[in-house]
């Protein structure tokens, strides 16, 4: 289960999760991305209420951040313990810009 | 549940006609009676009280018919009386003629003829009277012949002792022929009673001398010249032609008049003598009544009904005799004809309820046969003949429904053909991925012990593939007589292009590695060749490691994965925690992290894939790294292919019926030392 709480602010997109980020939600994640995605020069993203990623999730955020790379920046905040021990094993705190 | 009970279309609506039906015969039938007792009590009084009034209207009109008919019999005498008065009165003015005796040879003729009252009158002595009262002829004729034979005898007698009478029959005379007769008149009641008269009288009904019935006579007296009386003229009129003439009524037999006289007696021609107070029809009532000469009608104990109506010439009584059941005939014929009607009537209703029965059956037959026929199209349909059309329907609802059924078989039938198309392709694509599955696990080294002669490590390594092609992968090869590659990858995703991107990674990864060099070395090359044209956004976490076998120490490099576990020799299986690299292919240009470490004889060393820690149970749950230690742990000693048999029984055991969303992919190594097993 997720829940995706987009918020637009001029050029910035909040996107809140809540929930689990695997396999099965993943999908829902990118297809809401790439729906918004288009014009942003700021992409945020707020992890305090996730509660697992996943391989796939790990993916999508990848894709976001290469996406965002080209036309402005990517941030994701408040990120948790349990989502940063992932972050840090997988080595996505090196490419991410966590704050 | 239990089924309701069948009630066809056909039955339900024609038991509704039939009930209507029925309910309109009854209907119908009681209304009818009702009307009919109705209409039979009203009648009844109309008819009882229309022939009352009626009978009592006609008794009294016959009474003052026969008062006329008497006051006329009576005017007529007062006439003769007259005529013979004139005649004394003017004895010159009139001639003489003979009368004779009666003569047989005049019977049947109207003759005068003479009588003595007794022997003592000589002819000689009275000649002159009789030859002047000869004259009466004149006056008796026309009466005798206007009178159309009610009168039978006219006849007088005189104080002088001559008697004439006037009538045709002659030949009843008792006298021998050309004999004078003698007949004693003054003694006749119509004599006695008359002679001291002023006017007409008429006499008590008698039975006539002659043998000719009943008889009234009606009788006024004359005067001589000197005005006192001298005589009575008297006409005889038999009851039975009076009552011809006046009391008889053209009704039924039951119903018939009489009259009656002051005694009581009952005159009719049928009932001579008769008496009201022998007559058992009669009731005291209506007798006093009659007595009493009252006028009415009145129904007697016996039923019959009495018109009573007084005649005022004599003192006489008119009744008429009228049975009740003959005043209610007209209402038991009405009875009959309203029966009749009502039953006819019960008939064309029976009849038209067959017909309007027999019309609806036929109608819901015709309403009900098609839907019996579309039923057998359906089932045909239904049945699997996609073919089947129904056909043949009239342009109603039930066409219309009939043309749904065919357009569903139609739609149905293509949606089997493209069921069966898609199918088929889903099976070809399924079989297909089960081939690529195939190729998939057949690029993985599955013999074991791979290298049989070399002891100084024992080596084991399995994977459960999910149920899509996945792209987890491991791999072990010798890169040259003293160094072992290990690897443990997992590609993001599922499906195809996992799968090639796996075949990929796993190939650039070995054939790099066989050129030599650290493992952050060949990460770096095969991230630089995976992230050309990766448009799919694929990236593989890899643990990699190089073993030195002669001296167990080694490079390893983990790119993104999960943490390793090793156990020291007489140890227990610890995650071996540090900070990884970032996955390969995520990025160009990364930089991998190269961790060294070292391995004493009998030590050893699980890693797996997420595959593993990520196995969820039916409540979602996962397995996770603790379940996974305490596995390993049940036997930390075992040998590599026991200890992954362990953690894959662990597994089943916690994830039961839930399905298996991942690959589960696991490599276990021992290292034994450059010495070799020493066991």
């Amino acid at each position: 289960m997720l829940n995706i709480i987009k918020t637009k602010e001029a050029d910035t997109l909040n996107v809140k999760l809540e929930g689990r980020l695997d396999t099965t939600t993943a999908p829902e994640l990118e297809a809401e991305l790439k729906a918004d995605l288009g014009e942003t020069k700021a992409l945020v993203m707020d992890f305090e209420k996730l509660e697992y990623i996943s391989s796939a999730g790990l993916r999508v955020l990848l894709s976001a951040q290469k996406v965002m790379n080209k036309q402005g920046e990517m941030k994701i905040i408040h990120v948790n313990d349990i989502i940063n021990e992932i972050f840090e094993v997988t080595g996505f705190s090196d490419i991410l810009n966590i704050e | 549940m239990e089924a309701k009970k069948r009630k066809p279309i056909r039955r339900r609506i024609q038991s509704i006609v039939m009930t209507i039906c029925i309910v309109a015969v009854l209907v119908a039938g009681v209304v009818g009676l009702i009307s009919m007792f109705s209409i039979r009590s009203i009648s009844e009084k109309a008819l009882i009280g229309g022939t009352v009034q009626n009978v009592g209207n006609l008794a009294q009109s016959k009474a003052e018919l026969a008062d006329a008919e008497l006051n006329a019999y009576e005017a007529t005498v007062q006439r003769l009386a007259e005529y013979i008065d004139d005649l004394y009165a003017h004895p010159d003015r009139y001639v003489r003629r003979e009368i004779l005796p009666p003569s047989k040879a005049a019977a049947g003729e109207y003759v005068l003829q003479r009588g003595f009252v007794s022997e003592e009158i000589k002819l000689q002595d009275v000649e002159d009277e009789l030859g002047l009262l000869s004259n009466v002829e004149q006056a008796f004729r026309p009466v005798i012949l206007g009178a159309k034979g009610t009168i039978t005898t006219m006849y007088l007698g005189t104080e002088s002792g001559v008697m004439i009478s006037y009538d045709a029959a002659s030949e009843v005379g008792d006298n021998e022929e050309g004999s004078e007769i003698y007949f004693n008149y003054r003694e006749r009641p119509w004599y006695v009673a008359t002679i001291t008269q002023d006017g007409s009288s008429i006499s008590p009904v008698y039975t006539d001398d002659y043998g000719r019935g009943l008889m009234i006579s009606v009788a006024a007296p004359f005067q001589n010249a000197a005005g006192e009386n001298h005589g009575v003229v008297c006409i005889d009129i038999l009851i039975s032609d009076l009552y011809n003439e006046v009391v008889r009524l053209d009704m039924e037999e039951e119903a018939y008049a009489f009259l009656v006289d002051s005694e009581g007696n009952m005159i009719s021609p049928d009932s001579s003598g008769g008496s009201i107070y022998q007559n058992a029809e009669l009731d005291d009532s209506v007798r006093q009544s009659i007595l009493n000469r009252k006028t009415g009608v009145e129904q007697a104990q016996t039923g019959v009904y009495f018109a009573y109506a007084p005649v005022s010439a004599v003192p006489w009584m008119f009744c008429i005799r009228i049975p009740q059941s003959m005043i209610l005939e007209p209402v038991s014929q009405i009875e009959s004809s309203i029966s009749r009607s009502i039953l006819s009537y019960i008939g064309v209703i029976i009849l038209v309820s067959l017909f309007v029965t027999l019309i609806v059956g036929k109608f819901s037959v015709s309403l009900t046969e098609p839907l019996i026929e579309l039923g057998n199209d359906a089932r045909a349909i239904s049945g699997g003949d996609f073919d089947h059309r129904a056909e043949g329907y009239a342009n109603d609802e039930i066409g219309d429904l009939a043309v749904t059924f065919n357009d569903m078989a139609a739609a149905l039938k293509q949606f089997i053909t493209d069921l069966t198309a898609v199918t088929a392709e889903k099976e070809r694509i399924g079989a297909e991925l089960n081939v690529a599955t195939q190729i998939q696990a057949d690029m993985l080294p599955r013999i074991f012990p791979p290298f049989p002669d070399r002891n100084e490590f024992d080596l084991y390594a399995t994977m459960t593939p999910a149920k899509e092609v996945g792209g987890d992968f491991y791999d072990f090869f010798l890169v040259d007589e003293d160094h072992l590659g290990l690897v443990m990858a997992d590609v993001s995703g599922k499906g195809v292009p996992a799968a090639l991107f796996m075949v990929i990674a796993k190939t650039l990864i070995k054939n790099r590695a066989q050129m030599g060099g650290g493992p952050a070395e060949i990460l770096r090359y095969v991230n630089e060749q995976l992230c050309e044209g990766n448009e799919a956004e694929l990236f593989v976490t890899v643990w990699l490691a190089i073993v030195e076998i002669s001296t167990g120490r080694g490079l390893a490099a983990n790119a993104g994965h999960e943490h390793p576990v090793i156990r020291r020799a007489d140890g227990s299986w610890e995650l071996s925690i540090y900070r990884h690299s970032p996955a390969v292919a995520t990025m160009e240009g990364i930089r991998f992290r190269e961790h060294s470490f070292e391995l004493h004889p009998g030590d050893a060393l699980f890693v797996y894939t997420d595959g593993v820690a990520e196995a969820t149970d039916a409540s979602n749950e996962l397995f996770g790294t603790d379940r996974m230690l305490a596995a390993l742990n049940r036997e930390p000693d075992a040998e590599p292919r026991r200890l992954l048999e362990n953690v894959k029984e662990e597994l089943d055991a916690f994830v039961g019926s839930a399905p298996q969303f991942d690959d589960i992919t696991m490599l276990s190594m021992i290292y034994n030392g450059s010495e070799g097993r020493t066991t």
